[in-house]
């Protein structure tokens, strides 16, 4: 039997103060008797009264004494492990996903009671069992491999701090799965509050899910009508009851609007908060209600006070590419129709300049310091290499037809099922610092690119290895969609990759300083870079982010909770989803052991009762 | 004649009830209403014996000398008074219950003595009190039963008292009965009993008690004062501690018979509550 706490160790004080009221008892009103010769009396035959009766005389005292005990014995919570069936080896993975921050009673959280629970079983596993010890959260992390030392996996397990990423323990799963090739005793324990289906693993989950009551911001985004400001902001209530709160909405960490909101159980609702005339950087949305997972009920956006871009766009000709371009929010082109004249149009320092089927010969020498380049069907040794040109060709063995398929990325997404016609494509060279975009294959079955997208030079550089005016891509209405995509990224002239990230994502800075650059954050974050690339990690707080270049290059991003970890609200009927047999899972909000507390309590009533009845009896 | 709170009218009615009825017969004393085993002048003839140089020639029966030539002496049943005496216990512990305990055994003396003087008898009130033992004369008479009846109601009831220490405080002459009224919280009685048999006394012990004495009822801490020697002694009330009680009593009690079946005493109890004229039956 061991015991939770040994505090109450320190109410043993109270036996001797009951004893010395005992003895003190309470003042005594005198009563006048003809002679106390008969009590005398009384007294001098209960002398010769057996031990034991001498005892009863005080039996209520030693119930008292016996009652304090007992009454410690509860509050110390004793209790028996269950028998833990163990194998030589063990792995255990503790979630320290977002999630794992939702609190399941006053003081723990989800993360406190699993490592309290990890730290039980370490204890109960036999002398010389091999632990591995691993976090899972975005990332998996082994702590320990294969130790055989309790103390220091103990100490490891109660170093394990919370992190605000999205994640669970499917990673860490499929990880010892394959630490079971060589170890085919392993057994996997894992700590987690989020379901996870790998029915080609075995061991146990200990379920931390509990029931908690949560509700979250999921988005909030901010735009312009006219004069005024628009923010929408989705929030969903995760629990099972209906949802009566109010919504507030800051700008720049002042109260703007107040707004109420009724969300049933398990829905989500968008709120609009419109006709809005504020002058400001960053809004933030909060639930003003406290739950149990507070983090998530805030949520930031930027306010999107762009400037407009600058886009030159040099082309013998195409009017279905200006269309398109000129479709992209805050842009303005300007177009230039005789190569020759580029020189003097590039020193207007363009965001963006666009070479349609006609460059320059010597390019790399007027080239202006700033701006994002795309090329279309041109070649520019600088940046990228033109293996040769895929051309449209019958011959003996068959008919040629350069056939170009898309690859999955974000500017890709909504033209990767259509399919277009290229009478000619140039076979390019995949670049390092690119992410392709599309691909073409030669007579042979080899691989080239035919357009990709990346950042180099310290600018976005996109290629397209074909001439839009020998496509029907043009024709389609799924060419719009990706032009603008690629605007999006190509006209954006900021450092950042990303304005708006959860925590635990990568932000890519890439800022040109002489004197370096600095990125703030919240808890005082704040870290200086030297100039240049750098893919910003520490996105741990949700929060708002500034990246100061020296003025006047100072830009924001927002990083928000993950919502996903928002709905960790239970492993409900996953208990007896059938793929989930192999794994057998505890409900460990009991901590997995077995408690005597409630029989003792029960002792010390049946103790208060016998002394009650014996009190009365006297 | 005196009435007070404890002689009342009520009181005297109830005395024409109560009857004592005595066996002793007493030697000792002038002459009363009672038959003495001495020889002695009154006219009820009990036997004859030869004279003997000395005798009172007065009672030379001549009948027999004609008879017999014979010299006899007629003898006679003298008739003397009975004597009683009643040591009242005067101490503070009698003054305690409704009826007090003092009350109570001031009308049973009267009672007691009012039967004895309607029989010619003499009695000698003892007042028992600060371990001393206040005698007051012989009362004969029924003219002296109301004498007796204020020396009664004067009686103060106060002071400590040992039972033995007073009753051996007076000198005891001549055979007779002693009465003794007490509520007897005393270990030493049988020094009592002993001294009076000695003395050739009849005894009688009335032992006067309150219900409260025989069931007292307390359920709380109390310092348990004494009423005579002010010692306290501190108890916790239960029923436990209530039941102890009444077996120290009655052990108390029957230990009071035993010792007065030893000395051929009549032992009585008489609560205070009780009839006192129903004592006897």
């Amino acid at each position: 039997m061991r015991f939770m706490h040994l505090w109450p160790l320190a109410l043993l004080l109270l036996i001797p103060i009951v004893i010395i009221m005992y003895l003190l008892k309470q003042n005594a009103t005198d009563t006048p008797v003809p002679s106390v010769f008969l009590w005398k009396e009384m007294y001098q035959n209960k002398e010769s009264d057996t031990p034991w009766e001498k005892l009863k005389k005080n039996i209520l005292l030693i119930m008292q004494i016996i009652t304090i005990i007992v009454l410690i014995l509860a509050l110390m919570g004793p209790y028996l492990r269950k028998e833990v069936d163990v194998s030589e080896s063990v792995a255990i993975l503790i979630d320290n996903s977002a999630s794992m921050s939702a609190k399941l009673d006053d003081r723990d959280t989800r993360l406190d009671k699993a490592k309290a629970s990890a730290l039980h079983f370490v204890d109960t596993l036999p002398s010389g069992t091999k632990i591995t010890l691993i976090t899972c959260n975005k990332d998996t992390a082994v702590l320990a491999s294969n130790s055989q030392d309790k103390n220091t996996v103990s100490s490891l397990l109660k170093g394990i701090s919370q992190t605000n990423y999205a994640g669970d323990v499917a990673a860490g799963i499929k990880l010892c799965d394959t630490m079971r090739i060589s170890d085919s005793s392993l057994q996997i324990a894992a700590f987690t509050d989020t379901y996870v289906a790998l029915p080609e693993a075995s061991g146990t989950i200990y379920d931390f899910s509990g029931n908690i009551r949560n509700a979250c911001v999921d988005y909030v985004s901010c735009g312009s009508r006219g004069d005024e400001k628009v923010v929408l902001a989705g929030v969903s209530n995760c629990g099972d009851q209906e949802l009566v709160t109010d919504l507030n909405l800051y700008v720049d960490e002042e109260l703007v609007v107040v707004k109420s909101v009724v969300i049933p159980a398990n829905q989500s609702q968008v709120v609009y908060f419109d006709s809005l005339k504020f002058e400001g950087d960053v809004v933030k949305v909060e639930i003003n209600n406290a739950d149990d997972l507070i983090q998530d009920n805030v949520a930031y956006a930027l306010t999107n006070n762009e400037t407009e871009s600058k886009v030159l766009l040099m082309t013998s000709g195409n009017l279905f590419l200006q269309r398109a371009i000129e479709l992209t929010d805050n842009i303005s082109v300007s177009v230039g129709t005789d190569i020759s004249d580029f020189e003097t149009l590039a020193k207007d320092n363009y965001d963006l300049i666009v070479f349609d089927n006609c460059i320059p010969e010597n390019l790399e020498k007027m080239l202006p310091e700033k701006g994002n380049l795309m090329f279309i069907n041109v070649p520019f040794d600088k940046y990228y290499t033109v293996v040769g040109e895929l051309e449209y060709s019958q011959s003996e063995s068959g008919t040629y037809v350069p056939t170009v398929s898309f690859d999955s990325t974000k500017y890709t997404q909504n033209i990767k099922s259509s399919s277009f016609g290229f009478s000619s494509v140039k076979a390019m060279e995949f670049p390092i610092w690119a992410e392709n975009l599309m691909t073409v294959r030669d007579e042979t079955g080899v691989s080239f690119s035919a357009g990709f997208i990346g950042e180099t030079d310290y600018r976005r550089v996109c290629v397209l290895g074909f001439d839009l005016h020998a496509s029907d891509m043009v024709l389609k209405m799924e060419f719009p969609v990706f032009i603008y995509s690629l605007m999006s990224t190509l006209a954006d002239t900021s450092a950042l990759s990303d304005k708006n990230v959860f925590c635990g994502d990568t932000v890519k800075i890439s800022a040109l300083s002489d004197n370096g650059f600095t990125v703030s954050g919240p808890k005082g974050l704040q870290k200086n870079y030297s100039s240049g690339l750098l893919n910003f990690k520490d996105t741990d707080v949700p929060g708002v982010y500034v990246l100061n270049a020296g003025k006047p290059s100072q830009e924001s991003f927002v990083v928000n909770f993950p919502t996903t970890e928002s709905r960790c609200t239970g492993f409900g009927e996953v208990h007896n989803d059938n793929n989930f047999e192999s794994f057998s899972v505890v409900d460990a909000t009991e901590q997995g052991v077995f408690s005597y507390r409630p029989f003792i309590i029960a002792l010390i009533l049946l103790l208060l009762m016998a002394e009650w009845i014996i009190f009365i009896k006297k | 004649m005196v009435t007070d709170e404890t002689f009342t009218p009520e009181f005297y009615e109830q005395l024409k009830k109560f009857r004592l009825q005595l066996k002793l017969r007493l030697a000792a004393g002038a002459n009363g209403g009672r038959k003495s085993n001495a020889k002695g002048s009154s006219v009820e003839f009990s036997d004859f014996r030869e004279y003997i140089p000395g005798d009172d020639i007065r009672r030379i029966d001549w009948n027999a000398y004609a008879r017999f030539d014979r010299l006899f002496v007629k003898l006679f049943m003298e008739e003397k008074e009975g004597l009683f005496r009643i040591f009242m216990d005067a101490s503070k512990s009698m003054d305690f219950g409704t009826p007090t305990k003092a009350v109570h055994s001031k009308r049973l003396a009267a009672a007691l003595s009012y039967c004895i003087l309607d029989n010619s008898d003499r009695v000698i009130l003892n007042v028992l009190k600060n371990n001393k033992n206040e005698v007051h004369k012989g009362t004969a008479g029924k003219q002296g039963f109301s004498r007796l009846i204020d020396t009664l109601s004067a009686i103060t009831f106060e002071g400590e008292n040992d039972l033995t220490k007073s009753i051996k405080n007076q000198d005891i002459t001549g055979r007779g009965m002693s009465i003794i009224i007490s509520d007897l919280y005393t270990d030493n009685l049988e020094d009592s009993l002993k001294y009076l048999t000695y003395k050739k006394q009849e005894i009688m012990v009335i032992h006067v008690l309150t219900k409260e004495e025989m069931s007292p009822e307390i359920f709380e801490t109390s310092n348990l004062i004494d009423s005579e020697s002010g010692a306290s002694l501190k108890v916790t009330g239960s029923n436990a501690l209530l039941k102890d009680y009444k077996k120290a009593y009655e052990e108390h009690v029957t230990k009071l018979q035993a010792l007065c079946k030893k000395y051929s005493a009549k032992y009585i109890l008489s609560l205070t509550d009780s009839d006192f004229t129903r004592i006897f039956t």
